[in-house]
Order: structure tokens, then sequence, then C-alpha cells
């Protein structure tokens, strides 16, 4: 056992993995536990981040943070290739979704009309009729095998991943449904791949000559399962251990968390286990922190029947509560006061932004990733 | 006190006369018969355990619970090996329990918790089989 107690970050999604990965940039010895993935691994693929609005609103010092975490973040997950821009992305469903970063194999779909060849792989048997709308419907028959039926397109994402020689059988499909209809750029369902499909890409748009884009998904959603390994290969190339664990409570005095029977003492811990879905706020049997029954900064109602839902921009509702923070990201009580000088939060976890509505969680989580690592940091003196 | 409003058609005055039966029946028994009235628990058994419908222990309350966690994302299919026809259960199977309990395929290694490593919610996928024969 070293003599100084690293830092815990508690949570491998997009806020635990940027603040995790900032904190081994400064030189803090830092380590992430989590025993599965973030709600970033539902991720669209359009990233919102709302500074100018909501993000802004709800917690002013955001904007100054914002451009150095999102340089950060970009920076750190090569692999999606995200590119800086107003977007208007179509998902599969057909609905138009704004986006501000998005991945190359996203933004490059910028026309809709009826010279966009939208591909319908036939043989999965759900022909997304709201995205065909964007162009014309091109009919592939394309991934082969008996089991193709029903399956998502996350999952034939995850199978050229692995399979890597499915793409040439995706090739010459495209190459026989294209013969008779001239198109000046494609639009696909997410199928390219995992970590591999930019790379993927780009061999399309060589060998075909055209622009070649893929929708944003629906759940279960290939972006996401794209940004869950994009992560996890991120905190590795930063030499951050992840360490697969429960942990059930976080001790204040002295700071620690528990893993089971055993104690680890740290030096600080970021809180960055999400909202309901992942568990960073237990429903059962009421509203509240699991961890350390940390204090929350929007009531939820008891009763939401009979208590008038509050028409507040982004700032009310059961999806805006979490833990109260200060503008170092240390958890506050209800005093405003911080309960620990060690305990900090980012990420979804964190109160005053409903982030179903504003739609900016991914913003949130950078920025609340990154302005609580410097804040370790500067504790740490490093 | 909108039950006592409105007009006193026959059929009304009916079923006020079964109800303070019943609530009179029940005071008296509760009266007489103390802690052994179980307040209607054992004809509610005698009715439906035929039908699976138990009343649960705290552990099994948990496992529902754990297994009410399930968000519908679809992660765990996408992790999936097995052709569609042959998956285990996973939690969206609650709602069709009847397919729910059969086995798992053999195929299905138990090594592979892939399903389970993958769900954002943490449901216990691979109990359900087992769960749902169970009950």
């Amino acid at each position: 056992m070293s003599a100084c107690p690293p830092v815990f970050v508690l949570g491998a999604g997009l806020a635990g993995t940027v603040a995790a990965c900032r904190l081994a940039a400064r030189g803090v010895p830092v380590r992430v536990i989590a025993d599965r993935p973030g709600a970033s691994a539902l991720h669209g693929g359009g990233w919102l981040l709302g500074a100018a609005g909501p993000l802004d609103a709800a917690w002013p010092g955001a904007a100054r943070h914002l451009d150095a975490a999102t340089a950060f973040a970009r920076a750190g997950l090569e692999a999606l290739d995200l590119r800086a821009g107003t977007f208007v992305l179509p998902d599969v469903e057909g609905a138009r979704r704004p986006c501000e970063l998005a991945p190359a194999s996203h933004a490059v779909v910028a026309t809709f009309g009826p010279r966009l060849g939208v591909i319908d792989l036939v043989p999965l048997g759900h022909p997304f009729a709201g995205m065909q709308a964007a162009g014309t419907p091109i009919a592939v028959d394309w991934p082969p095998g008996p089991d193709a039926f029903g399956r998502s397109f996350a999952y034939v994402s995850q199978r050229i991943e692995a399979e890597p020689a499915l793409l040439d059988g995706l090739l010459a499909a495209l190459r026989a449904a294209l013969a008779g209809h001239p198109v000046d750029a494609l639009l696909l369902p997410p199928v390219l791949g995992v970590l591999r499909a930019e790379a993927h890409r780009r061999r399309l748009v060589e060998a075909l000559g055209v622009p070649v884009g893929e929708a944003l998904d629906v759940l279960p959603s290939a972006p996401g399962l794209r940004l869950h390994a994009a992560l996890s290969a991120w905190r590795v190339a930063a030499g951050v251990e992840t360490e697969t664990a429960r942990v059930t409570a976080i001790e204040l005095s002295p700071l620690g968390v528990r893993i089971g029977d055993a104690l680890r003492p740290a030096s600080a811990v970021v809180l960055a286990t999400g909202r309901y879905l992942t568990g960073g706020l237990s429903m059962h049997p009421t509203v509240a922190e699991p961890l350390a029954g940390l204090p929350l900064a929007v009531p939820v109602a008891t009763n939401p029947l009979t208590e008038a839902r509050r028409e507040g921009p982004y700032d009310a509702g059961p999806f805006a509560t979490g833990v109260r923070v200060d503008a170092a990201m240390r958890v506050c009580g209800a005093d405003g006061r911080p309960v620990h000088d060690g305990l900090y939060a980012a990420g979804d976890v964190v109160g005053g932004l409903d982030t179903l509505t504003s739609r900016c969680a991914s913003g949130l989580a950078l920025v609340g990733g990154y302005a609580a690592a410097e804040a370790v940091a500067a504790q740490e003196g490093r | 006190m909108g039950m006592f409003s409105g007009p006193w058609t026959w059929r009304r005055v009916k079923s006020f006369s079964y109800l303070a039966l019943a609530f009179n029946t029940r005071q008296l028994r509760r009266l007489f018969l103390g802690r052994r009235d179980d307040g209607g628990l054992s004809r509610f058994l005698e009715n439906f355990s035929a039908e699976g419908m138990t009343p649960l222990d705290a552990a099994q309350t948990e496992h529902v619970l754990a297994l009410t966690r399930c968000t519908y994302c679809g992660l765990c299919e996408t992790v999936c090996p097995l052709p569609l026809d042959r998956w285990p259960a996973f939690a969206r199977a609650l709602e069709h329990s009847r397919h729910a309990a059969a086995d798992l395929p053999p195929s299905c290694p138990p090594e592979c918790r892939q399903c389970e490593a993958i769900c954002p919610t943490g449901v216990p996928l691979r109990e359900i089989p087992a769960f749902v024969r169970r009950q």
C-alpha cells in the first residue's frame, strides 16, 4: 500500500472518464471504480452542449470550462473523430436532431433530398421508414445469414468490428444495389463497426466514390457502444486503472470508499455515478443519494399527482435533482458549505439541470468532469 | 363528497347496502376473531395461488425490483452471440414470463456474462428463468 492514497473516481461514464483522464494528465494518482457502463453507452451519436442556454443557466461557470473541456475530450476520444459545427442530423426513426459536435460518420450527410440514397438493410427486417423519407430508399441484401432477422444495428456494428471481412460483403452488396441509382451521397444505418467505424466508412467512400454517412441511432445505440468503447480505450491510453467493483458507501471521516467489507482510504473522491438509470440516485423507497446520503439540490415531489408540475425551464422536477455542488464541484450540504474538502461530483449526479429536456447531459458531463479534475489537482498541489 | 351526491337510484341504494353489509361483517369478524382474522389473505390465496400470485418475501421483492430496473435499452441484445430465438430471457421477458420460464439454452455458456456486464442498470439477467420458474 502506497503512503499516499489515490483519488477515487466512482463511475466510468463520460464524466468519470474525463475527470480521471484529466487527473492522470495532471499527474495525480487516480483509480476508477465502476461495475457497469454509464448512461453514455446509450448515447445517440449527436452531441448537444447547450453552453449558451441551459447549461450556462444552470451553472454560470460552465462556459469558462467548456472550450478546455471539449478540446480535452476530443483529444482523448480520437476514435470518435468529433467535429464541431451546427448540424441537423437524422436518426434512424426520421427525427432530425440539432447537434454541436458530431462524429465524422454522422456529420458528413448535410443534404436531404432525392439524390440522397438511404440504405435499407433488408435481412434485418426493420425498414425505418422515417429515415428513408430523407432520400431515395435503396434495398440492400446484407448482412448474410439466417440469424440476421430482428437484430439491431448496434449488434451488426459489433459483428463487423469483430469480423472486418464482413465489410467486403457490404461493399459488394452496395455496389450491386447502386447499379441503377445515381446518388450524390449515401446514408447508412449505424452499422459500420465500433472503434473501427470511421476507418470502415473511409473505405466505403474510397470504393464507392460518394460521401457516405450514418444516421444517428435509437436504442440500442451503435454510437453509444462506440462512446463506451472509446471511453475505455481512453482510460487505458491515459494509464488510468479501472476496477470492476461495486462501491457500497462513501465514508467521510476519514475519507474512503467501502467495497464489500473493505474500506479503501482516498485522498479525494469524485462522484460520477449518474442519475437514476445507473444508480447514482436511488428511487426506493424515496429519491436519495445512496452512497453517502448526500442532500439533494432540487426537492422531488413525493406525489406527482397532487403536487403541480412546475414549468421551470430546465431546473425543476425529478430529472433536475441531484447533489448540490459549489463552483469547484465540491459536494455541498443544505447550508451551501462543502460536506468534505475531498468530495467532488460531476456529470448527471449533479442536480440543478433537467438533462432530459435540456438535452445537454453530455455537455454537463464533459464540463463537470473537467472542472472537478482541475479542482482536485489544485487541492493536491499539482 | 362525490360519493353521496347524485340521484339515488335503486341500483345505487342496493350497492350501498352491500357495502354496509361487508363493512359490518368485517367489523364483527375483527371483534370476535381478533388476531386470527387475516384480513381475507387466506381467501385470496385460495383463489389466486393456483395462478402463481403469491406474496413475495423481502428477498424476492428485492429481486423483482432488480428485474424491473430494465429500461428496454436493448444493449444486452447487442452483445449476445446467440441467434434471436435462443436468447437467454432478458428483462423484457418479464412481460412474457411463459417464455422466460424456459431454461437458458444449452449454448449459453455459464461463464459468458456479457449481457449482465453491459447492462447499465445492473439487471441480473441470467437469473430470470430460475426466478420465474420458482414462482
